[in-house]
């Protein structure tokens, strides 16, 4: 994987997302929740980066954030050359030609109402085709590309399954011809056997159409077999971000270890490794300040009362933790 | 017939359940045979609507309306549970077989605080006194690993993690030591580091009490690392099953076998694509004749159109349900028709 | 090598023709018997006010002080020598000595299908004097005998039916509208703007509905032509009902709002006006049609108390409210049970729409089907 030629796409700086808690009944606001607090990555173009991490972590809400279905607190992107945060109407409506974000949930996602055909046409609204036998021909096209017969159009969502509802939900966001695509979840409501169908369907469009993907999971095998890059997310941070091939071989940071560690592998031979003993997402009512894996970290020391930078330790390998070039060796291949 | 090992705790045969329905019977179950090894794991390996959920429902005759067990039996210490009446029904339940499910956040009542589900079970089944039972519940809640006990038990579900809650549920579970503990989809609805803890939580109890688990899940990274024997279902039907070694290193039936490379794995290349099984799960009221895996099978024959495969033996104690019966090691033909 | 079989149709269902999810509903909807048969119900009494005056004998306002109380007349299906005829025999009945109704076998009239009888207009256009059945003539036949004025209860029934049945129909129209209106809007919009519309609901829902509905037709003058009071009476119906409906519809939007599929939209840049029209309104429809079929019988109910209470529709025209007002003095009651007629078809009415609603929601009850 070379770093030539290889364009920013999009640029995260900061970005921050408090959620109001709701007030007491004497109007006292008892705080907020840091979906995300400061996450900075950048995505090269054509590449997929891959967002993992357990519920809590604010990956889910990084991605709707730059999807502009949630508006942050604070931070900026910028998405090929333009500030993302503060566009508005015309501009706004050309930003969301380029950016499209695939839903997890194939029974939710698509309006039982509308047949296959009128979901599609509803994903090319962005771009203002009137053309009936256009936007005809479009429909053919999209389903085509998902895998799908050109008769379907006419079906209505119940009548499928989920690999096949899931699929639809691709032939949506892509019927805008986004140059981005978050997609957020996409397999994990899928069966096993459904799942490799879904999942070799995305890399084989990203080749075909040059697909830049933001690759948001909770299953870190599934991330590493779709990403170039991977940042690992915890309590609304990222604590390390490194080519999937180097997280996996070589992880810098506790709490990918304890996550590498939890995955259950498919082969006999393979022993669980002991498991730490007080897992569990950590909740936000934890001593605040300084590193948010803190208290769960087996090597927390004094010093981790402060917040440790997200630092390049290696080439394309960043990682939050004071300790990362000491940290023992660890891999579960 | 394979003959009853004399050590089983559970064995089933025959086992049918079947639905009920205003487009027609879907035969959810139909016609599976089961051994439950006494302090074992037996993982109960398929995707959805295969009918592994059902299968767990019916060993304890919890299947709702409009299924129905209409055939098979369901031996136990050599009495046919289908045979006793709902009142002796009752009492096995939570008592010498108890189930968990997938979801902890709607099997707690929310309305009762954790002891309530514990105390209930304790005082139903062992009849003890209520602060016996409380003496008692706070002990379980211990040795399912949640710190604190004195005081947590008086919580409620709402207080606790998703994490937390599973384990209230295992505590409920072998609040009355049961010899068989049915676990549907335990851990699926949790993060991962939580489902880590878990297993282990039921591999220590296991390893304690001698209980034996019916572990019922999709995931086969969670079968390698729990179970001792494992049972593969598709559409209704046990496809394959071998001890959990066998079936990793030597799998035989096509489903297996595409299960198995179907998953993303640690040591592959990252983004290359992976092999699919093609096509999907038929619909139950529509079965095909002959083997229901068929139209997804590159190693289809004549033979498999015509007549369903049973179990046969591949060598001792593994079985499959498939007459071609291919080496894992094969190299996959390429048939026309069926995309890969 | 042996023919594989081409891989799955990959529908779920069938390869049969695609159901909307409205057709889905209405099959199952039609296997509820009950429901069905209550729907049935539902169709004859709207058919029997649309044709209301084709069913009955004699005009509403026909006053015949002399044969007040008349009690039902008694209907034989032989002739006068006593032989069974087909032809149905309406028998004539005179006052015996305790000045009560008895039937006279001497005095008979056949009644005759399609009788010619006084004029109308067959749904307000044409004109025409063919009826349903009848007797020639002046001769008295009153299927269900008369009131204190000598009027017929059938003719009044039938056409009374046509105030009832409507003004359930038209008000419900109207609050549904109100309601998918305020409800949407504070659904969709949160915020100030539900705050401001849920108040007003609640304002609305604390005063008791009866009171209010009495205060609002007290105020009514007494002299405007009853196609006013008609009106009126449905402006102040949906006045009070518009309130509850509203507040349904807001916790659907609500839900709705929420759906990936609505996010789907946001962000493909759909506008807000075709989001609501496209995704949020239709799925509302559902259960809004449940909540008005279970809604009319109230409306039909307020009426009918409204007019027996004499606030209502007033007399001479019928409404099934207004005509069980005779029945409020215990000796016409004794004396002339068939007063209660108007009452027993409001119960019907009301059940009818009960059990078709409650049809309705199960066929439409996503968890509920199969």
């Amino acid at each position: 994987m070379t770093a030539i030629e290889t364009r920013e796409l999009l640029r995260v700086e900061n970005l921050v997302k408090h959620f109001p808690l709701r007030p007491d009944f004497l109007g006292r606001s008892p705080g907020v929740v840091r979906a995300v607090d400061g996450v900075s990555f950048t995505v090269r173009e054509g590449e997929t980066l891959g967002l993992v991490g357990e519920s809590g972590s604010g990956k889910s809400t990084t991605g709707r954030l730059l999807m502009r279905l949630l508006e942050p607190t604070s931070g900026a992107a910028v998405f090929h050359g333009q500030d993302l945060f503060t566009l508005k109407g015309d501009g706004l409506k050309a930003m969301r030609r380029e950016m499209q974000i695939v839903f997890q949930d194939p029974y939710s996602s698509l309006n039982p109402r509308m047949t296959v055909g009128q979901i599609l046409k509803e994903g090319m609204e962005p771009r203002g085709i009137t053309n009936k036998a256009e936007s005809e021909t479009e429909v053919t096209r999209l389903l085509e590309l998902v895998g799908m017969r050109s008769y379907q159009r006419d079906r209505f969502p119940h009548e499928f399954s989920g690999g096949q509802r899931q699929r639809i939900g691709i032939a949506r966001a892509l019927a805008a011809g986004p140059r981005l695509l978050v997609a957020d979840e996409p397999v994990s409501a899928l069966d096993v056997s459904i799942q490799a169908q879904v999942l070799n369907l995305l890399l084989k469009l990203q080749s075909e159409l040059n697909l830049t993907m933001l690759f948001i999971a909770h299953d870190l095998t599934v991330v590493r077999h779709m990403s170039d890059r991977i940042a690992v997310m915890y309590l609304g941070k990222i604590v390390e971000l490194a080519e999937s091939q180097s997280l996996y071989i070589n992880p810098r940071h506790p709490y990918t270890h304890s996550l590498l560690a939890a995955i259950p592998i498919p082969d006999p031979d393979v022993v669980a490794p002991p498991v730490e003993s007080n897992a569990g997402a950590g909740s936000q009512g934890e001593a605040r300040g300084g590193c948010v894996y803190r208290s769960r970290c087996p090597f927390a020391q004094a010093v981790c009362a402060e917040e440790p930078p997200l630092r390049e330790i290696a080439p394309g390998h960043l990682s939050a933790c004071h300790f990362a070039e000491t940290l023992p060796e660890f891999s579960r291949l | 017939m394979e003959s009853a090992t004399p050590a089983s705790l559970l064995e089933v045969r025959g086992l049918r359940t079947h639905f009920y329905t205003d487009e027609g019977i879907a035969p959810a179950v139909d016609g599976i045979d089961l051994e439950i090894l006494p302090g074992q794991t037996l993982g109960l390996v398929g995707e959805s609507g295969c009918g592994k959920s059902v299968t767990g429902l019916s060993l304890l005759r919890l299947v709702a309306h409009p299924g129905r067990i209409v055939g098979g039996e369901i031996r136990m210490r050599g009495q046919n549970l289908l045979d006793l009446p709902m009142n002796e029904m009752r009492k096995l339940r939570g008592e010498q077989i108890a189930m968990i499910f997938q979801e902890p956040m709607t099997s707690l009542d929310p309305l009762y605080a954790v002891r309530d589900p514990l105390l209930e079970t304790l005082r139903l089944h062992r009849k003890m006194s209520k602060s016996e039972a409380r003496a008692k519940a706070v002990q379980l809640l211990t040795s399912v690993g949640i710190t604190d006990a004195e005081r947590r038990v008086d919580s409620y579900p709402h207080e606790l993690s998703g994490g937390m809650r599973q384990r209230v549920m295992i505590a409920s579970a072998i609040a009355c030591d049961p010899a068989l503990l049915i676990a549907d989809e335990p851990t699926t609805a949790l993060d991962v580091t939580v489902q880590a803890q878990i297993l282990a939580l039921l591999r220590k109890l296991q390893a304690e009490n001698g209980m034996a688990i019916l572990l019922i899940t999709h995931n086969l990274g969670i079968v390698a690392e729990n179970c001792h024997h494992v049972a593969v279902m598709y559409a209704g039907k046990i496809v394959e099953k071998a001890s959990m070694r066998s079936i990793f290193q030597n799998p035989r039936h096509p489903y297996t076998q595409g299960l198995l490379r179907a998953v993303p794995r640690l040591d592959h290349p990252v983004k290359q694509p992976l092999p699919t099984i093609p096509g999907s799960v038929p619909n139950l009221l529509h079965l095909p004749t002959g083997c229901r895996f068929r139209s997804r099978c590159v190693w289809a024959q004549q033979k498999c159109a015509e007549e369903e495969p049973p179990l046969m033996e591949v060598e001792g104690g593994h079985t499959s349900a498939c007459w071609v019966q291919p080496g894992f090691t094969q190299p996959v033909p390429v048939k026309e028709g069926v995309t890969a | 090598m042996s023919e594989l079989p081409a891989p799955q149709e990959e529908t779920l269902e069938g390869s049969g023709k695609s159901q909307t999810p409205g057709q889905l509903a209405w099959g199952q909807l039609r296997r509820n018997r009950v429901a069905m048969a209550a729907g049935i119900v539902v169709c004859l009494l709207y058919l029997m006010a649309i044709f209301g005056e084709f069913i009955s004998p004699y005009p509403v306002a026909d006053i015949r002080p002399a044969l007040y109380h008349h009690p039902p007349t008694p209907i034989v299906w032989h002739d006068a020598a006593g032989h069974f005829s087909l032809q149905p025999y309406a028998l004539g009945m005179k006052k015996d000595a305790k000045d009560e109704y008895v039937p006279d076998p001497t005095v008979r009239a056949p009644i005759r299908l399609f009788n010619t009888g006084f004029a109308y207009k067959l749904l307000w256009i044409v004109p025409l004097r063919i009826h349903l059945f009848g007797t020639s003539g002046d001769f008295p036949f009153f299927p269900l005998g008369t009131d204190h004025l000598g009027r017929d209860v059938f003719s009044r029934l039938v056409v009374g039916s046509q105030v009832s049945l409507s003004i359930g129909l038209v008000a419900i129209a109207i609050t549904f509208s109100i309601g998918l209106l305020v409800g949407g809007a504070a659904g969709f919009y949160g915020g100030r703007v539900d705050n401001v519309l849920m108040r007003l609901c609640e304002v609305l829902q604390s005063i008791p509905s009866f009171y209010l509905l009495i205060a609002l037709a007290g105020i009514l003058p007494t002299k405007i032509p009853p196609a006013v009071t008609f009106l009126m009476i449905i402006g102040i119906l949906s006045f009070v009902g518009w309130a509850g409906l509203a507040r349904v519809i807001r916790g659907i939007t609500l839900s709705v709002r929420e759906r990936e599929y609505v996010e789907a939209a946001r962000a493909l840049g759909v506008s807000d006006f075709k989001i609501i029209v496209r995704h949020l309104l239709p799925s509302t429809f559902t259960i809004a049609i449940v909540n008005a079929t279970l809604a009319i019988p109230g409306f039909i109910l307020a009426e009918a108390g409204l007019s027996f209470l004499g606030l209502g529709i007033r007399d001479p025209v019928p409404s099934w409210g207004n005509m069980l007002n005779e029945a409020r003095d215990l000796e016409v009651l004794t004396r002339a049970t068939w007063i209660l007629a108007p009452g027993f078809l409001i119960f019907i009415t009301v059940i009818a729409f009960n059990t078709l609603g409650d049809g309705l929601r199960d066929a439409l009850d996503p968890k509920l089907r199969r």
